[in-house]
């Protein structure tokens, strides 16, 4: 509370302008109930541990590859191996850490030099993350840091991120805020033998005696916000959305944009872009132990994309422990103004590319899930928290087509924690 | 653009007057289910992000890479 009165008092005698004295009174709403919890009921929190491990598989065909220009295969394997650790103590503090590898096989990577392998151009993405959140008092203000940072061949990223997240005492609210920034160089070398270092962006082989580009680097600032409601008995509601925008190298430097009279250059889009995408999610307790799940979803991005989702889950819970759930999602976007197909683009042209991703196109997903939550040790300390998988068919009306199958299982470790008063 | 916001501050003001439900009224509430938060996964969702122009709400991703190809 006195940080709060401080806050207020401060915007007010300091005669800030009213966005800034309406941003201050809206931390003082925020973090007018933040208070310390006294020392004694921490201490008897119980210590929670849980780890967690995720797999994924994804294969996709496709036959519009931005490397070749629009054109050409789109084969790709990616197979994902990833864990998450969470430990809480103390009054629902808690620290996560999560990374993993994904291997990559791609046919389109090897048409980046022509240089075909006997099997596919294979690539690996290393990652991890770790937050640290501390909770204020028991009614669940939550506020949290975290930074992380993944690689791959030709990419390097570091976040940082904070976040707020508020529950109402009765637990019918929630709330959250925050902000994530990415910092991204797409230099390739620093796990080559040869260089062992950022040294160069990969143009394709045949388009390397010039430097098309002038930025190696990529910075996203996202600013995230999510609202939660309990409508009723039966019902809860919720509002999300990003604000998010990128800044630096936004092509990618191995594109091939070709051009109406045959000749060929570097995919080139410009430096800076704006994506406010919202959300709005319904879950529905029906009767006879079914959950139905929708979600309507817009997308607004300053290349001229213009997205419109919609996702629907039914969920049967088959009992107490096992739930059956089936799922499809329908998605429509118009075209960026930058992109054109194979050989469409005016030599004039200020930016282009080809990447069908960026393209006019609706998506079609279609799966089916299952989930267990298994709550069962030999002991009472150890759970085997959940099994669950999910496969998904997805479909690209340019043509791609993908497999999707996740897998995730984990296991919880509770203990009391240890008195100080041993006699 | 605007009647799409307009669309969602209204339903952002309606969930405001939602009832309060009181614990022992929570029993469809509290299945995992339930919540409100990432429908599919990190994984698929992480799929829409690369291979869709749009940006996922809500996602977090799992891991931070390029995902040109």
């Amino acid at each position: 509370m006195k940080a709060a009165d401080a806050i207020k008092t401060f915007a007010l005698k300091k005669r800030l302008p009213k966005s800034l004295q309406l941003f201050s009174v809206s931390l003082f709403l925020v973090f007018g109930k933040v208070k310390s919890q006294p020392q004694d009921s921490i201490e008897n929190d119980p210590v929670i541990t849980n780890l967690e491990w995720r797999g994924g598989v994804y294969i996709q065909e496709g036959r519009h590859s931005a490397v070749t220009g629009g054109i050409g295969t789109e084969k790709l394997q990616v197979y994902s191996n990833g864990f998450g650790l969470n430990h809480k103590y103390k009054n629902r503090n808690s620290i996560n850490l999560n990374g993993g590898i994904d291997i990559i096989s791609s046919e389109s990577t090897d048409n980046i030099d022509f240089n075909v392998s006997s099997a596919s151009a294979k690539d690996a993405h290393v990652y991890v993350n770790f937050d640290f959140t501390k909770a204020f008092d028991k009614s669940e203000t939550y506020f949290s840091f975290g930074s992380g940072g993944s690689i791959e061949s030709d990419y390097l990223s570091i976040p940082i991120r904070i976040a707020l997240n508020h529950t109402s005492p009765d637990r019918s609210k929630s709330f959250y805020i925050g902000i994530e920034r990415y910092f991204d160089d797409l230099r390739w070398g620093r796990l080559d033998e040869d260089y062992k270092r950022p040294a160069l962006l990969v143009y394709p082989k045949e388009l390397r005696d010039t430097e098309w580009l002038d930025e190696n680097w990529r910075y996203t600032t996202n600013l995230n916000y999510g609202f939660s409601a309990v409508v009723n008995k039966r019902l809860v509601a919720g509002l999300s959305g990003i604000i998010s925008y990128q800044n630096g190298l936004l092509s990618t430097p191995f594109h091939r944009v070709y051009f109406k009279d045959g000749s060929k250059r570097v995919e080139f889009l410009p430096s800076s872009r704006l994506k406010i995408p919202i959300t709005f999610q319904a879950n529905y307790f029906a009767g006879s132990n079914q959950i139905l799940k929708t979600e309507l979803g817009f997308s607004y991005d300053d290349f001229g994309i213009f997205s419109q989702s919609v996702y629907f889950e039914w969920v049967q819970n088959a009992n107490p422990t096992n739930a059956v759930k089936a799922f499809f999602r329908i998605q429509n976007q118009s075209a960026s103004r930058y992109f054109q197909p194979f050989g469409e683009h005016e030599l004039d042209s200020e930016f282009y590319t080809s990447d069908y991703d960026l393209s006019a196109f609706q998506t079609y997903k279609l799966g089916l899930g299952w989930r267990s939550f298994v709550q069962k040790g030999k002991s009472k300390k150890w759970t085997l928290d959940e099994l669950e998988w999910r496969y998904a068919v997805y479909y690209r009306t340019d043509g791609l087509t993908a497999h999707i199958l996740t897998l995730k299982t984990g296991i919880g470790w509770k203990r009391n924690p240890k008195s100080k008063n041993k006699k | 653009m605007h009647k799409i916001f307009s669309l969602f501050l209204f339903l952002f003001f309606l969930l405001q007057s939602c009832t309060s439900v009181k614990p022992y009224q929570r029993q469809f509430l509290n299945d995992p289910e339930m919540q409100i938060g990432l429908n599919g996964n990190a994984f698929e969702n992480y799929v829409h992000e690369i291979r869709e122009g749009a940006l996922q709400p809500g996602t977090k991703k799992s891991s931070e890479g390029c995902g040109c190809n």
